[in-house]
């Protein structure tokens, strides 16, 4: 790929770097092969297949590829739209990790896919198994307006640290970093198990907040502040520190107890914070240090987008939206303002009324490509909220985009709205799962498909699990659905108050189980009494946390009764 | 007596130097005193999945200047034999029956590496990368 050709916003591969990813895939055929002859037994070809991305599933295998901190160039997005056809049913999953499943794979068949992946630079690395994953960060990094650090460079870094790490491969359990750029942090960097947030000191120079023990799952934290400013040139060594004291000391007796939040708690936050510091002071020096020459040479594969030099308003766009209010509206819901003047970015629903929210078929990931060439530089995001992305995109182009996406299904106004619910694969694929996820969404979703309403709804999130594992981060959603099992039947636990962003928290469980058929209408009872309550420019999270859970939970019973 | 590899993938013989035995449940507090008295240190895993060894080895050259053997024994499997020579390990001790060239294969399949680590590969390179394309 010459220069001329880097594809915009995605780290560019060098020779070693593809070399590496098809030496990985020569290594999986290998352990596949000696998995088939015997050699390898079930349990020790697990970790191994994992690390590689593949699970066994309810029904089939699933292949979890890598996007790493969710960028796609539209190249890849085709490649993968190939592989869906070839291997799979015709469409894959867009996940909350910024990754993509395919949900129905043969094992046979895996190494072809890797293969096909490694040939347009991609992987399925570490996207599971008791390792580092996927770093994942801000939909919308290096093209926000509130941006003060491109994270990307720097989970770049953690990427490329992390991959086929010695030490760290097998862990007590898995393991997520998350990074933001912006004080914003769409990237829910306190429900990591490390999250950084990026910051500049008083002289520019680039530095982290560093929290550890953030996570979902059945015992949910919000993650603990244990340093407030590292350096960028420590950054790797501090990383280690915190990696080595949790791999001698986290607990490797109880599955459940296994992950880095726990012993975190167990510990108590100052001992674990000495014990990271002492090893980061016995480490840090020239072994570890991350030097701005490493830095400028990952920022310098990284292709910025050629942006114009544009009038930051448009009159153009302004009568289309004077004109169609459906698009004033998908304004106001799913663009976002950018950095440059005369640009937007984008994010395409995929969440239409009644669809499995981040499912994409094939086709829908050609068109998706093309759109990106045409508008967007040929560059794809994945949002952790399961929808897509497209950074730069010129304001007096909006109104033609909007046009295409409505034609795709991809043109629903409902970023942040009611009905851009996150929701894991659950029991209809899932071997985890207490209930399903997917069905319940649908439902939702067309109950509250009236666009209008949604927008006097105003921002609320809704997410689902199927179970306890969290993977729809039903904890941090205002208004959160737990699958569990109730007697053998599938029931769902209500929660509220939960948040993602900056200020998060954990969601309060406000009753006993309902059924499917009734999350809806407990959805309907909890916005009534946000819209009888709310005062002017409150959401839902801010009239709930000014009345507290109390007076929901009443209503809830009252409508119960 | 089992096959003994080096860390290049060559077949050694157990020369009966004195040899100080741990698990991965070990500490550091257990395990450094008897560096002095020892030629080898040989760290066991119980089960392969438990990765506490690598870090053991790494303490051990990083932190206390160990410069002597470090082994590995137990159940470890061939695809964590260069995790174990690139964290310290000098000596895997192999499980029965296992094949000494299906070992080699491993050791040498990937041939990148991103982050530092000890072994042969240690000349090579900058921070980024070691071992040869």
């Amino acid at each position: 790929m010459s220069e001329a050709q880097a594809p915009v916003g995605l780290y560019r591969y060098d020779e070693v770097d593809r070399a590496f990813v098809h030496q990985r895939v020569a290594q999986f055929r290998d352990q596949v092969e000696r998995f088939m002859a015997g050699t390898l037994t079930g349990d020790e070809f697990k970790p191994l297949r994992l690390m590689n991305g593949l699970y066994l599933q309810l029904h089939a295998y699933m292949l979890r590829v890598a996007i790493p901190y969710g960028v796609l160039s539209s190249d890849q997005l085709r490649a993968l739209a190939r592989i869906a056809r070839r291997y799979d049913r015709g469409y894959g999953h867009f996940t909350t990790r910024q990754n993509l499943q395919y949900n129905w794979i043969k094992l046979e068949e895996t190494a072809d896919i890797l293969a096909d992946l490694a040939d347009v630079d991609m992987h399925a690395l570490q996207t599971s198994g008791n390792c580092i994953r996927n770093v994942t960060t801000d939909q919308f990094c290096g093209a926000a307006a509130d941006e003060f650090v491109d994270p990307r460079v720097y989970a770049e870094i953690l990427r490329q640290w992390s991959t086929n790490h010695p030490e760290f491969t097998y862990l007590p359990r898995k393991f997520k970093i998350a990074i933001s750029g912006s004080p914003a942090d769409r990237a829910a960097v306190k429900v990591h198990d490390i999250g950084l947030l990026s910051r500049r000191d008083d002289q520019g120079r680039v530095g982290f907040r560093v929290f550890v023990g953030g996570g979902l799952g059945r015992t949910p934290f919000v993650g603990k502040l244990v340093r407030d400013w590292l350096p960028e040139e420590d950054f790797l060594a501090y990383m280690e520190a915190i990696l080595r004291v949790y791999n001698q000391a986290g607990r490797r007796d109880n599955i459940y107890k296994a992950r880095i939040k726990i012993l975190v708690h167990e510990m108590k936050l100052e001992p674990f914070r000495a014990a990271v510091e002492a090893e980061f002071e016995a480490i840090r020096g020239p072994r570890f240090r991350v030097e701005p020459e490493l830095v400028a040479a990952i920022q310098a594969r990284f292709a910025p987008p050629p942006l114009e030099t544009l009038p930051a308003e448009s009159p153009a766009l302004d009568a289309a939206k004077a004109a169609n209010p459906a698009f004033a509206r998908w304004l106001v819901a799913n663009t976002l303002a950018h950095k440059a003047p005369g640009y937007a970015c984008v994010t395409l629903s995929l969440k239409p009324p009644g669809g499995i929210p981040g499912d994409a078929t094939a086709d829908q990931m050609d068109a998706v490509a093309g759109l990106a060439d045409r508008y967007s530089f040929g560059e794809v995001r994945v949002a952790h909220e399961q929808n897509l992305v497209f950074a730069h995109v010129r304001r007096d182009e909006l109104f033609a985009l909007w046009k295409a996406l409505d034609a795709l299904g991809f043109a629903t106004a409902n970023i942040g709205h009611v009905t851009d619910i996150i929701a894991c694969p659950g029991l209809d694929y899932c071997a985890l799962a207490n209930a399903r996820s997917i069905p319940l969404a649908q439902v939702i979703s067309t109950r509250f498909a009236d666009i209008e309403r949604q927008h006097a709804l105003g921002p609320l999130t809704v997410n689902i699990s199927g179970c306890i594992n969290a993977c729809g981060h039903h904890h941090v959603a205002n208004i959160g659905v737990l699958g569990v099992d109730k007697k053998g039947e599938e029931a769902y636990q209500i929660t509220i108050g939960g948040n993602a962003g900056p200020d998060a928290a954990i969601g309060d469980i406000i009753g006993p189980s309902v059924t499917a058929a009734e999350v809806p209408d407990v959805i309907e009872s909890l916005v009534a009494v946000y819209l009888r309550q709310r005062r002017d420019g409150e959401r839902f999270i801010d009239t709930l946390g000014r009345l507290g859970p109390k007076s929901f939970k009443e209503a809830l019973n009252a409508d119960a009764a | 007596m089992p096959t003994l590899l080096d860390h290049t993938g060559a077949v050694i013989a157990d020369d009966g130097a004195p040899s100080a035995r741990f698990t991965t449940a070990a500490t550091l507090e257990e395990i450094v005193p008897a560096m002095a008295g020892n030629a080898v240190v040989t760290i066991e895993f119980p089960v392969f999945r438990d990765g506490r060894g690598f870090s053991l080895a790494r303490a051990l050259r990083e932190h206390h200047g160990y410069t002597g053997a470090i082994r590995a024994a137990g159940h470890i499997i061939a695809d964590q034999y260069a995790f174990l020579v690139r964290c310290g390990f000098t000596q895997v001790e192999l499980p029965d029956g296992a094949d000494p060239a299906e070992w080699r294969r491993a050791l040498s399949v990937i041939a990148i590496a991103y982050q530092p680590g000890y072994g042969p590969e240690e000349t090579a390179l900058g921070w980024r990368r070691f071992g040869t394309v």
